[in-house]
């Protein structure tokens, strides 16, 4: 049972925290549960007489000694030869004891015992430095796990409806979305510092030595724990692939700071998100200098492109188009410095995409190039991602803007 | 065992039971080469105030082992060659017309041999049954009958009767229903060669054996004695329990044992089951247990149970002894003993 509660200890950074609260409750009844069949084990063994004799006679060779001693009848008792009866098992206790019996001074259940509490100890126990307390739970975390609902028709690609929509969901609320995305970090920091300064973690003597503060420990575990929500490439197997057709999409960090996010996907390289310097994955730290993408996953070129230079990519997205800066299906280059100020987040996988391009040649208003054009929409690829078979349906069907389409035609005349 | 014990009717203890068992044993010992197997059987049941009877070949040492029985507990032996024309009257006694010494007759009994703690019956097969069911009467009842008048017999009373295996011509197999009379069927088999060469030298030199009385005084009183304390061995439930399973088993009818249902014709009484129990408490008092264990009941389990059962013709045919079904029995009834 410590052992069971020692491994389950280290799974609250990667379980939810319902399933984290029903195994626990579930170990709980099943320790209960065993506690309460020991015992009448026990009970059935030592509780009746004849019984436990049977045990010993089993154990011991006491030719039904204590056999008949505990099971004669009544009126046997007052026969001349009980005294004697009694003396004979009496006489021969000693050989009930220690080596007959076979019970060792230590049983094998202490020994498991004292190996489960080891490990409880390692596993829990901080080895060193200060434990902070843990974050009070936040109230609104519950709400952040509900996918946002939908209310009215459903939003039509490309208007500004559609954003509405959703905004009238308070989905948008970016102060409220913000703050729990936060906190969820905070917690998720918090319980991975505490395991990272735990005998185990040191033991196993993972990333955890990088980490200099709190924040980055945190970053490390994150990016050590299996592809999630945060940084997920939907090129995983079961992760959602989008239509022939969908070249790419750039999309808004939600930040003020006009930092855009270029989600490159193929069909069959799946989808690569990374900053428009082509520096690391949505939701992954890259440490300076360090390409942190995904080497494993797709086949693109390494990031040697311009970063000022456009990103032009055909229907087909594994062929790309020269001149293009390299990009391609899975490639995430980090060789290049980082547009954006700080990590990408999507907040938490609660995404409203913009359809946006930052294309070096296209004039912006003023008449300076690198202009962006923009149109928000509500993301079908984002509802996809979370297998939401209608809005899959939808992302078939969805239609490109008409200016979208201005500008991709603008742009492959301009390269051939 | 003390002569006060004796006297006042006190129980002996388990130790001197055992005490007296191994004198009488060393006693017989003297004069019987071998059969140690087959004497402490006899004399588990004579001790458990049963009947034995003892099948082997002539010139075995059969006739010997009684009479230093008798000779060793210094109780009253008398033997009896049962023959065809062997009369019931002969055995337990009769009326004769005698004069009195004032001119006048009268009608005295006379007792038989059988009047004796100790009877050898040699051959018993070879008698009528008439004469058979009036022994085996008196060995049942401990009396005998005779023109109206109940006589009692000796007690201790003891028959040892002895069955030739060969030359059956002529003979008047026991039914069963007195074969079921005898605690114990023992069989006595060949000697070996050191024995064969032991008898030689003891039977044939000038020195004969001499069997001391292990009871100088009072045998009958004191075996009595000692024959109380085996009724009061301890007998647990679950022994008891196997023992009846034990004996239900070799009933054909209602066993579920293939062995059983093929071979066997009749299976055991409840007398076999006293039987066991019985041998079984005087093995106890031998191994100083004042309880009797499922070893106990095994060790005699043969000779307690062969005699009880009537194998078929597919037993003959293939061999196969009432001990052989028992010894299986045994074996499979280990796991009724928990």
């Amino acid at each position: 049972m410590l052992l069971s509660i020692a491994l389950l200890a280290p799974g609250a950074l990667w379980l939810p925290s319902n399933a984290f609260v029903g195994l626990s409750a579930a170990l709980a009844v099943l320790c209960l549960g065993v506690a309460v069949g020991s015992f009448w084990r026990l009970r059935s063994y030592w509780a009746h007489r004849r019984e436990a004799a049977r045990w010993v006679e089993d154990e011991v060779d006491l030719d039904e000694r204590l056999l008949t001693l505990v099971s004669a009848r009544e009126e046997l008792r007052e026969t001349p030869l009980w005294p004697e009866l009694e003396a004979d098992n009496e006489h021969h206790l000693g050989n009930w004891q220690n080596e007959k019996l076979a019970i060792p001074t230590l049983p094998a259940n202490v020994i498991l015992l004292v190996v489960g509490a080891a490990a409880a100890l390692l596993a829990l126990v901080p080895g060193g430095g200060d434990v902070a307390q843990p974050p009070p739970p936040p109230g609104f975390l519950g709400d952040l796990e509900e996918p946002p609902k939908r209310s009215g028709a459903m939003p039509t690609a490309g208007t500004q409806e559609a954003v509405g929509a959703l905004s009238g969901d308070g989905v948008t609320e970016e102060g409220d979305q913000g703050g729990a995305a936060t906190t969820v970090s905070q917690v998720k920091a918090r319980l991975g510092q505490q395991f990272a300064k735990s005998f185990a973690a040191r033991s196993l003597g993972g990333g955890t030595q990088k980490a200099e503060s709190d924040d980055e420990a945190a970053t490390d575990m994150r990016g050590d724990l299996p592809e999630s929500d945060m940084g997920d490439s939907v090129s995983q197997d079961g992760g959602f692939t989008p239509p022939e057709g969908m070249g790419h999409i750039v999309q808004d960090d939600a930040d003020d700071d006009g930092q855009t996010v270029r989600r490159f996907e193929s069909e069959g390289g799946g989808a690569t998100t990374g900053s428009s310097q082509g520096g690391a994955r949505t939701g992954q730290a890259p440490e300076e200098g360090e390409a942190s993408g995904a080497p494993d996953k797709g086949e693109g070129t390494p990031g040697d492109r311009d970063p000022d230079a456009p990103v032009m990519v055909s229907e087909d997205a594994t062929e790309m188009v020269p001149g293009s800066g390299g990009s391609g299906p899975g490639d995430t280059p980090g060789s290049g410095p980082l547009l954006a100020k700080s990590p990408l987040d999507l907040s938490g996988g609660r995404r409203v995409a913009r359809f946006s391009l930052a294309l070096g040649a296209l004039s912006d208003a003023d008449g300076s190039e690198g202009g962006t054009l923009d149109s928000d929409v509500y993301s079908y690829i984002a509802e996809g991602e979370r297998g939401d078979q209608e809005a899959d349906a939808g992302v078939r069907h969805e239609s490109i803007p008409p200016e979208y389409e201005t500008v991709i035609k603008r742009v492959f005349e301009r390269n051939t | 065992m003390t002569a006060h014990a004796a006297v006042t009717g006190e129980l002996p203890t388990p130790a001197q039971f055992a005490e007296v068992f191994e004198s009488i044993e060393k006693e017989i010992g003297k004069a019987v080469v071998g059969h140690r197997g087959a004497l402490r059987q006899i004399l588990a049941a004579f001790f458990g105030g049963g009947h034995v009877l003892i099948e082997g070949v002539p010139g075995i040492g059969k006739t010997l082992i009684v009479r230093s029985l008798g000779e060793a507990l210094g109780l009253s032996f008398s033997r009896v060659q049962f023959t065809i024309d062997l009369m019931p009257a002969d055995v337990t006694g009769t009326r004769i017309l005698e004069e009195s010494a004032g001119g006048g007759r009268t009608m005295n009994f006379v007792k038989g041999p059988i009047f004796a703690h100790v009877m050898l019956a040699d051959e018993i097969n070879r008698a009528t049954p008439k004469t058979q069911s009036a022994l085996l009467e008196a060995m049942a009842e401990l009396q005998v009958t005779v023109a109206g008048t109940t006589h009692k017999l000796p007690s201790p009373f003891f028959v040892l009767a002895t069955l030739n295996p060969i030359e059956m011509e002529g003979t008047y197999p026991l039914p069963e229903a007195q074969l079921d009379r005898f605690l114990f069927k023992v069989p006595l088999s060949y000697p070996g060669v050191e024995e064969i060469r032991e008898i030689v030298r003891e039977t044939t030199g000038a020195d004969a054996a001499t069997i001391e009385p292990v009871f100088p005084t009072e045998a009958d009183t004191q075996v009595n004695q000692l024959r109380r304390l085996v009724r009061e061995v301890i007998v647990a439930p679950e022994v008891e329990n196997y023992v009846a399973r034990l004996v239900r088993e070799t009933i054909p009818e209602v066993t579920e044992n293939e062995r059983v249902k093929r071979f066997v014709s009749f299976g055991s009484s409840p007398r076999g089951a006293q039987s066991l129990v019985l041998g079984a408490k005087v093995m106890a008092l031998l191994a100083g247990r004042v309880n009797v264990a499922f070893s106990d009941i095994e060790s005699i389990a043969a000779v307690a149970l062969s005699h009880r059962m009537v194998l078929n013709f597919a037993a003959e045919t293939e061999g196969v002894t009432p001990g052989s079904v028992i010894e299986h029995l045994v074996e499979i009834g280990k796991k009724w003993q928990r």
